[in-house]
This record gives structure tokens, sequence and C-alpha cells, in this order.
């Protein structure tokens, strides 16, 4: 609660054009956003990027934050809406929002996707880990790596993530499940081949 | 199975925030932070310093200044450029009373039957209303017109001697 008010009187400065005020909102979420955005684009330098950006343009926003959500939640929208038009500027995607019940078919249409394997080099050299998740990650869409991102490694509640990303609590739940089965599936797809 | 499948997908888990964990350690994020913040929010800005009506005021002002400089006439009266002196009083004498230039000046005497004969050949010379505005010791003497006056004729008179 404490730290809330502190963001409240830092967000409450900032709004009146404080720099400063805004650097030390800046230097508490740094990594927290770069974690969202490396979770989503899966690329450093990108990532390092949108960070930036973010701040930047939450700085020109800050004055419509009207403290109805926490800080985070405003960051966290910010930082996976950004993140995703990144990866989309390269590659249009179709959109994969679709309703809680046709989990089933959201299944089919990623195991139609081919497995990328890394091959016996990445793996011989070091960093075999680096290399199995960010293939593994590949097999997921932005959407899917933000929410696994928010869950896995931000800690935040299924609640938490829908009104972040401003989706359905259903949608949430469907996306983490698949997300989970994918990496599971990608990384024992792996591991066969590693043993043969 | 399913504990199986459970087992596979909390094993992915933990590899996958063990892969981010070692991705951030590498990122040195302290750096860039620091980095950014003192490029883009070390320093307050000086409007915010102005306060909610310091900005308006200036608005006001830089608007002030913009309408002075294009339509405020900040001229003093009777002042002008150095090298032209001061400014001439308009010349009230009467026409007959300006000074008529109507003979070139000639080096010898002429007579008057002679000068008479020549009077009548040569065309009548114009009078021409000069205006000695302004008068100077030296080269440059100023003449001043109205714009619908013709071209100006300057005749340099050297006296003998």
């Amino acid at each position: 609660m404490q730290r809330q008010d502190n963001d409240l009187e830092l967000v409450r400065q900032s709004q009146q054009g404080s720099r400063s005020a805004f650097g030390r909102l800046v230097s508490k979420y740094y990594e927290m956003v770069y974690a969202v955005a490396y979770g989503v684009v899966n690329h450093r330098e990108k990532a390092a990027d949108i960070t930036q950006e973010v701040f930047l343009k939450a700085f020109q926003m800050i004055k419509g934050f009207e403290g109805k959500s926490k800080i985070t939640t405003w960051l966290y929208r910010i930082t996976v809406n950004r993140a995703i038009d990144e990866t989309r500027r390269k590659r249009p995607q179709e959109s994969l929002d679709e309703p809680v019940d046709t989990k089933d078919s959201e299944v089919s249409k990623y195991d139609r996707l081919e497995d990328v394997q890394p091959g016996p080099r990445d793996l011989a050299a070091g960093g075999e880990l680096r290399e199995l998740m960010r293939n593994a990650l590949k097999q997921l869409s932005e959407e899917h790596r933000a929410v696994l991102v928010l869950r896995e490694w931000q800690g935040l509640s299924y609640e938490e993530i829908a009104g972040s990303l401003n989706i359905e609590l259903g949608t949430v739940m469907s996306r983490i499940f698949y997300a989970k089965k994918r990496l599971a599936q990608v990384l024992k797809g792996t591991e066969k081949t590693m043993l043969m | 199975m399913k504990n199986q499948q459970e087992e596979f997908e909390n094993q992915a888990l933990s590899s996958y925030r063990e892969y981010l964990k070692q991705e951030f350690a590498q990122a040195d994020l302290t750096g860039q932070k620091k980095a950014f913040i003192h490029e883009c929010f070390a320093r307050e800005s000086w409007l915010a310093s102005l306060g909610e009506l310091g900005i308006p005021a200036m608005a006001f002002a830089l608007l002030c200044l913009t309408f002075a400089h294009f339509y405020g006439d900040f001229s003093v009266a009777g002042s002008v450029h150095p090298m032209l002196g001061a400014v001439p009083q308009a010349d009230v004498r009467s026409a007959a009373e300006r000074e008529p230039v109507s003979q070139p000046a000639s080096a010898e005497p002429r007579s008057t039957v002679a000068a008479e004969k020549q009077n009548k050949e040569l065309p009548a010379i114009p009078a021409v209303d000069v205006r000695r505005v302004v008068s100077h010791a030296g080269p440059v003497v100023v003449y001043q017109k109205s714009f619908q006056d013709h071209p100006i004729t300057v005749i340099w008179v050297f006296p003998r001697g």
C-alpha cells in the first residue's frame, strides 16, 4: 500500500512536468518493463529499444493516467502492445483471440506448425538451454508469450493479467494452458532428439 | 499419464524461468537504465518550474512581442540614419523664391547681344525647382524629391579660381 502511495505521488509530480519524479519511476520499473518486452520479442536489443520507447511514451501520456489502476498495470499494457506491434511489423499474423470453448481448435492450429529443432551444432555449443528455449518460444505467438512472461516471471494472477491486457479471464487461462503445453511438447521433442 | 504431462509442463516452465534469469543477468540492465535516465529524465524541465500560470503568461508575452514586431511602430519622430543627417524640413518657399537654374554656366564673359542671340536659338530650359535639402562641405549633396517628380538633373557648379 505504501509502495502504491509513493507511486501515486511520483505520478502526480510527473503529471506536473517533473522529469526527475518520472525518472524515479523509470528507475523502479525499468527491469520489469524490460522483462515483459523481452518475454514477447525474445531479442535483447529490441527489448531494450521497446523498454525506452515505453517509458518515453508513458511520460507523454502520464497526464492521462487517472490512477484507477496501478501504475504497473498501465505499464504492462503499454509494453505488451508495443512489443506485439514490433513483432507484427516484421511478420503480419492472423488474430489469435479465439473464444475459450474452442481451445481444442486453437491447439490444433498450432499443431500444424512444424517443430523447429535446434541443430546438433547448437546443442553441442554452450548455452543449450538458451537455444532450446529460443526455438521453443518461437513456436508460440506474441500473445501467448506475453501471458506466459506475465504469469511465470512477473507472478501476476489470471485476473491481473486480464486487467493489464484488457482481455477476458477465460482468454488468459486458455492462452496459458496452451503455452505451457506447447512449450513442454517442443522441449520433450527436443529431448528425444538429443537422446537419439 | 496426466501427472507425467504435468511434470513435463512444470519442468518446461522451470527451464523457462531459468532461461529468462540468465538472459537478464547478461543484459546489463543497470547500465542501460542509468544511461537512459541520465539522458532523458535527469534534469527538471524549466517549464515545470513556471507553475500552472507560467506557461500561459509566457505564451501571452510571446504573442505581444510578435504583434509588436509586425505591427508596432517604434520609430522616433525626427530620427534618421546618421549618414543622411537631420530630417529636412519641408521647403515652404514659393516657386518664385526657389532658385531657378535656367542658364548653363560659362567660363568666358559673353556680349549681351551674343548672349541674347544664343538664348533665342537654344530652346528655353524649363525652370527647375531646386530644393537644396542638405548642404554639406563635401562631395555628397543630397536632394530629396517626391516620387511623382520627373527625373532630377544634378548640375555641379564649381566657382572660378
